[in-house]
C-alpha cells in the first residue's frame, strides 16, 4: 500500500508541474519579448537582446509615461473616493441587520457582477451631455461604479468580524465620535482598509471599456494604450507595455498574500 | 463474534521524542465490550484509528479472529468506528446517513429502506427518518452515528468517546442503548473513554492506558481491587499508599506491620486500601491497627471523608457512613483481606 | 453581527446614502438610460416617442439579424465551452492540490498567481503563445512536429473561438479552483474517513460526500464566469475575426458607428446582452442561498 501511495503521489506532482508550466507561459512569453530585439521563428530564445523598448518608454515624451500617469491620476482619486463612500456603507452592512438589507446589499454588489457594456454606454452619451466625457474627471467618476462593489463587500466582511465593545468603552471614557473614529476604528480595521484600497486601485488600473467609452478616445490610459499596440503588432513595445500594466497587480497580490481572504483573492479574478 | 489481537503495535509521530503507541499487546474476546481507558493522552483514540485502518502503526501487528488485517484498507476490514462527534454527512438525511454504509456496498434500495427503518426503531427514532443532522440533538445524533455503524454488521465497532458530549441523563440512555445493542448483536465492541465511571458501567473488561502503554487489561472488579501498581490505583480513587519492607506474611511500614495477603510479593512494596474499608474500630485488638487523630471530616454527600493522622503524620483517608468528629482520637483497623500490595516504584 | 445592536434609521442612512446614492445616479441611471435609448429615445436627434423597432431589427432585419444571431451563438458557445472546461479543470487541479497534505500551502498558490493578471494580459499573452509563429508553434518545431507557421493550426483570431476559449480557460480556472480549493480546505477531512470506514471507495467517497459538498460554491461561481464571459469584451475584440463576432464585440462596434441610428441597436444589443446575464446572476444568488444555508 505504501507502494501504491508514492506513485500517485509522484504522478500528483507531475502533474502540478505541468499546469504551473502551462499557466506560467504566458508570462514568460512576455519577458522574453520585452527583452527581445530580434526573434523570428522558429528560435525558442531570442537571438539577439536589447534594452531599447525601456528606454523608449521611460524616455520624457513617451506615451507609455503618459499613459502611466493617467492610469496613476485617475486610480489615485477613485480609490479615496471609494474608501471614503465605501466604508460606511460597508459598516452598515456588516454590522447591522435592517428590513431591506437583502435588497440593498443586491443593490450595491450589483455593479460587480452586471457587464459593463449597457450601464458604460448610457454613461457615456449623458457624460457628453454634462462636459464629463472626454477627460479624467469623467473617467475617475465612471470608475466608482465597478470599484465600489468591491470596497463595500471587503469592508462589509471586516465589520462582520468586527465587535463594537472597542468603541463603546472608548466613548464610555469620554471620546467624542470623531476621536472615536480616529482612534478606535481606523486603526482596528487598518488591514482591511489596505487591502479595500488594494482593490479599488486595481479594478480602476485595469478598466478598458469603461474608460475607452467615457473617455471618447481622449483619455490614454495604459490599458487603453496597450490595446493599440497589440492590434498594432510590435512585440516588444506590446511587451514591455503588458508587463508595465501587469506588474502593479502581481507586486501588490505578493506583498498582501497573507491578507487576503479567499473571497478577496477570488474577486481579485474580475480584474 | 470477532476476537481482535494486537501485538506490539507501536506509533511513532515525526519529530516527536515519546511515541504515541509503544509496544502495546492486548487481546480482545469475541463478543465482549471492552473499554479503554486513559487519560488524554494516553494514545487511546490512536490506538482505536490504528485497528479501524485509519491510521497506519509504526510497528506491530493488527489480528482479526487469527489473520492479520494490517494490510487491509480500512473501507474493507469492517472495523466500523463511531466518532466522538458524530460526523454524521451534513448534507444527508438520517436515513440516507445510516443506509450510506450499504449503498456503498450495493445492497438494493428496498432492502436498504426496509434496515434503515429496524434501525431507527431499534434506537428509538423512528419519526425522525427524513431530518437533517443540524437538525437533531447531540444525543439524537450520536444515536445516528451509532445506528450507521450497525447497520452494516461490522466485525467489529469501535466507539470514540461516545458518552462524552452528552449531560447526565443522556448519558444514561446511552449507555443503556449500547448495552442492550451489544448484547442482542453480540458484536465485538472497543469503547475509548477518558472517565472511569462509564468504563465500569459498560465494560466487561477494561484496558488501562497511560502515556501509550497498557497499564493493566482485567475486569473492572480487578482494576478497582487488585490494581497493577500504584498508578492504576490511584486512577481508580486509591488515596492510601504506604511503602514498607515484607516480612514473612506482614508487610512492615513506618506505622506499624500489617498482616496481609502476599501474591507473590517480596522485598520493598506498596500496601494499598480503598478509603471505604478502613474501618474505625472501638479499641485496639492488635494486629492491623493504627491509632490517629482526625484532623478533618467532609461531608461528601453519601458518605464522609475523614483525613487521620496516625504516627509521623502519616495521613490516612477513611470513608464511612457516619461522621467521626474532628479532633477525636482513636484506632483504626486495615482488614487484611482488602489490603492489597503493589510493586514499589522506587 | 448583532441584530440587537441599537442603530437609529438616520445613522442607517447617513452610512448607506453615499454608496446608494453613487450607485444608483451612476449604475442604475446609465443603465435606465440605455434602455431609454434602446427604446428610440434619442432626443439629440428629435425622436422622442419610445417603440421596440431597435429589438426587432435585431432579430429579424436583414441588416442586423445575421450578426445578431451569429454573434449570439458565438457567445453562448464561447461562454459555455470555457465555464465547463475551467469549471472541470479547477475541480481537478483543487483535489489534486488538497490531496498533495504535504507541499498544499505551496501549490494552493499556483491558483493565486494568474488572478491579478488583467484580462486585456491574458488574452495578449494567447497571442504571442498560441499564434502560427508564436511560441507553441515554435515549440512543435523544435520537436520536428511542424516545420513552418502555416503548419501550425490557427487557434487564435480564428472562426471557432478557440483561443478565446484557451484565454478565458487560463483565467477563470484558477478563479473557481480558489473558490473550490477554499470549500475542500474548511470541509471536515475527518468526514470523508468516516466514509471511507464505512466502506466507501475513492470514487463514492468523491460523488456522494465531496461533490455534493463542494456542488453550490462550484455552480454559483461557474455561473459568475459564465456571465462575466458572455458580456465581456476585450478578449473577444482581441482574439476574435469579423465573422463570427461576440455580441459585446458588434455593440461596441454599432456605438461607434457614425450613423447614429445605429446607436439604438447598440444599446438595445447591450440592453439585451445584460438581460442574459442578469437571469444568470439570479441563479447563482438563489444558489448562494442554498450554500450558506448548507454551510
Amino acid at each position: 500500500m505504501a507502494a501504491r501511495h508514492r506513485s500517485t503521489a509522484w504522478l500528483r506532482t507531475l502533474t502540478l508541474v505541468f499546469i504551473s508550466m502551462v499557466l506560467v507561459a504566458p508570462l514568460i512569453a512576455f519577458l522574453l519579448n520585452a527583452f527581445a530585439r530580434s526573434w523570428f521563428y522558429p528560435h525558442l530564445i531570442p537571438q539577439q537582446w536589447t534594452l531599447e523598448a525601456w528606454a523608449r518608454i521611460l524616455s520624457p515624451q513617451s506615451d507609455v509615461l503618459q499613459a502611466m500617469g493617467n492610469s496613476l491620476l485617475i486610480a489615485g482619486v477613485v480609490t479615496p473616493t471609494a474608501l471614503l463612500v465605501g466604508l460606511p456603507a460597508g459598516r452598515a452592512l456588516g454590522l447591522y441587520t435592517f428590513r431591506g438589507k437583502r435588497l440593498v446589499e443586491f443593490l450595491l454588489l450589483l455593479p460587480a457582477i452586471v457587464p459593463p457594456l449597457a450601464v458604460s454606454m448610457g454613461l457615456a452619451v449623458n457624460f457628453l451631455r454634462w462636459g464629463l466625457a472626454g477627460n479624467w474627471v469623467g473617467v475617475s467618476i465612471a470608475h466608482l461604479v465597478p470599484v465600489l462593489p468591491y470596497t463595500i463587500l471587503i469592508f462589509s466582511g471586516i465589520f462582520n468580524q468586527y465587535s463594537l465593545e472597542h468603541e463603546q468603552q472608548a466613548r464610555a471614557l469620554g471620546a467624542k465620535s470623531w476621536a472615536v473614529i480616529w482612534y478606535v476604528t481606523l486603526p482596528l480595521i487598518k488591514p482591511g482598509i489596505v487591502v479595500a484600497g488594494l482593490f479599488a486601485f486595481l479594478i480602476s488600473w485595469s478598466q478598458y471599456l469603461l474608460t475607452l467609452l467615457i473617455g471618447s478616445g481622449r483619455v490614454i490610459t495604459l490599458p487603453i494604450l496597450l490595446f493599440s499596440s497589440a492590434a498594432g503588432g510590435n512585440n516588444l513595445t506590446i511587451a514591455a507595455q503588458a508587463i508595465l500594466f501587469t506588474a502593479p497587480a502581481l507586486l501588490l497580490l505578493l506583498v498582501t498574500n497573507r491578507l487576503l481572504s479567499t473571497d478577496a483573492v477570488s474577486g481579485l479574478g474580475r480584474l | 463474534m470477532t476476537l481482535v489481537e494486537l501485538n506490539q503495535i507501536s506509533k511513532r509521530y515525526h519529530g516527536e521524542q515519546t511515541p504515541a503507541l509503544d509496544q502495546l499487546s492486548l487481546t480482545i474476546p469475541s463478543g465482549t465490550i471492552v473499554a479503554i481507558l486513559g487519560m488524554s493522552g494516553s494514545g487511546k483514540t490512536t490506538l482505536l484509528k490504528i485497528i479501524a485502518g485509519l491510521i497506519e502503526p509504526s510497528a506491530g501487528d493488527v489480528c482479526f479472529d487469527g489473520i492479520s488485517v494490517k494490510h487491509l484498507p480500512t473501507e474493507q476490514r469492517g472495523a466500523i468506528m463511531v466518532f466522538q462527534n458524530h460526523l454524521l454527512f451534513p448534507h444527508m438525511t438520517v436515513e440516507q446517513n445510516i443506509g450510506f454504509g450499504l449503498k456503498m456496498r450495493g445492497v438494493s434500495r428496498s432492502i436498504i429502506e426496509e434496515r434503515v427503518a429496524t434501525m431507527l426503531a431499534l434506537i428509538q427514532l423512528p419519526a425522525l427518518g427524513k431530518r437533517k443532522p443540524a437538525q437533531l440533538s447531540g444525543g439524537q445524533q450520536q444515536r445516528v452515528a451509532l445506528a450507521r455503524a450497525l447497520i452494516v454488521e461490522p466485525r467489529l465497532l469501535l466507539l470514540d468517546e461516545p458518552l462524552s458530549n452528552l449531560d447526565a441523563n443522556l448519558r444514561d440512555e446511552m449507555r443503556e442503548l449500547i448495552l442492550r445493542v451489544q448484547r442482542h448483536f453480540g458484536i465485538t465492541t472497543l469503547v475509548v473513554t477518558h472517565d472511569q465511571q462509564d468504563a465500569v458501567l459498560l465494560a466487561d473488561h477494561i484496558a488501562l492506558m497511560s502515556s501509550g502503554r497498557l497499564q493493566q487489561f482485567g475486569t473492572p472488579d480487578a482494576l478497582f481491587y487488585r490494581p497493577a501498581d500504584e498508578q492504576v490505583a490511584r486512577f481508580f480513587g486509591g488515596v492510601n499508599f504506604l511503602s514498607g519492607e515484607i516480612d514473612q506474611q506482614s508487610i512492615r511500614t513506618s506505622i506499624g506491620t500489617f498482616c496481609a495477603p502476599m501474591n507473590g510479593a517480596s522485598g520493598r512494596a506498596v500496601l494499598t486500601i480503598r478509603p471505604e474499608q478502613i474501618q474505625f474500630c472501638e479499641q485496639s485488638n492488635g494486629t492491623n491497627t493504627v491509632t490517629g487523630i482526625v484532623e478533618h471530616c467532609q461531608f461528601m454527600g453519601i458518605y464522609y471523608r475523614h483525613t487521620v493522622r496516625t504516627t509521623n503524620d502519616t495521613r490516612l483517608i477513611v470513608h464511612s457512613n457516619t461522621p467521626v468528629v474532628a479532633g477525636t482520637t482513636g484506632d483504626i483497623y486495615l482488614p487484611p483481606e482488602h489490603i492489597w500490595l503493589v510493586r514499589s516504584e522506587a | 453581527m448583532s441584530s440587537a445592536d441599537r442603530v437609529s434609521s438616520r445613522q442607517l442612512v447617513l452610512l448607506l446614502a453615499p454608496a446608494l446614492v453613487l450607485v444608483l445616479l451612476l449604475f442604475g441611471g446609465g443603465f435606465a438610460y440605455s434602455v431609454l435609448q434602446s427604446l428610440g429615445w434619442q432626443p439629440l436627434i428629435g425622436r422622442t416617442t419610445l417603440s421596440l423597432d431597435a429589438y426587432h431589427n435585431l432579430l429579424f432585419a436583414p441588416a442586423y439579424q445575421e450578426v445578431f444571431w451569429s454573434g449570439l451563438i458565438f457567445s453562448l458557445w464561447v461562454s459555455t465551452a470555457s465555464t465547463l472546461l475551467s469549471a472541470v479543470l479547477a475541480v481537478l487541479i483543487a483535489l489534486l492540490i488538497h490531496q498533495a497534505v504535504q507541499r498544499s500551502q505551496l501549490w494552493s498558490f499556483l491558483f493565486q498567481f494568474n488572478l491579478p493578471v488583467p484580462h486585456l494580459v491574458a488574452a495578449i499573452g494567447m497571442l504571442f503563445l498560441l499564434s502560427q509563429s508564436g511560441l507553441v508553434s515554435r515549440g512543435t518545431a523544435a520537436l520536428g512536429l511542424t516545420t513552418t507557421p502555416a503548419d501550425f493550426p490557427v487557434l487564435v483570431r480564428d472562426t471557432s473561438g478557440i483561443g478565446i476559449i484557451i484565454a478565458y480557460v487560463w483565467k477563470e480556472m484558477p478563479f473557481i479552483g480558489v473558490i473550490v480549493f477554499g470549500v475542500l480546505k474548511s470541509l471536515n477531512a475527518s468526514v470523508v474517513q468516516a466514509a471511507r470506514n464505512l466502506g466507501a471507495n475513492g470514487w463514492q467517497r468523491f460523488r456522494y460526500i465531496i461533490l455534493p459538498l463542494i456542488a453550490p460554491s462550484l455552480l454559483s461561481s461557474s455561473l459568475i464566469v459564465f456571465a462575466f464571459t458572455f458580456g465581456a469584451y476585450e478578449i473577444p475584440a482581441l482574439l476574435g475575426v469579423r465573422y463570427p463576432r461576440a455580441l459585446p464585440v458588434t455593440a461596441l462596434f454599432l456605438f461607434n458607428d457614425a450613423d447614429l441610428n445605429s446607436r439604438t441597436e447598440a444599446m438595445a444589443l447591450s440592453v439585451l446582452i445584460t438581460l442574459v446575464t442578469s437571469m444568470v446572476i439570479g441563479g447563482y444568488l438563489w444558489l448562494r442561498g442554498i450554500a450558506q444555508r448548507l454551510g
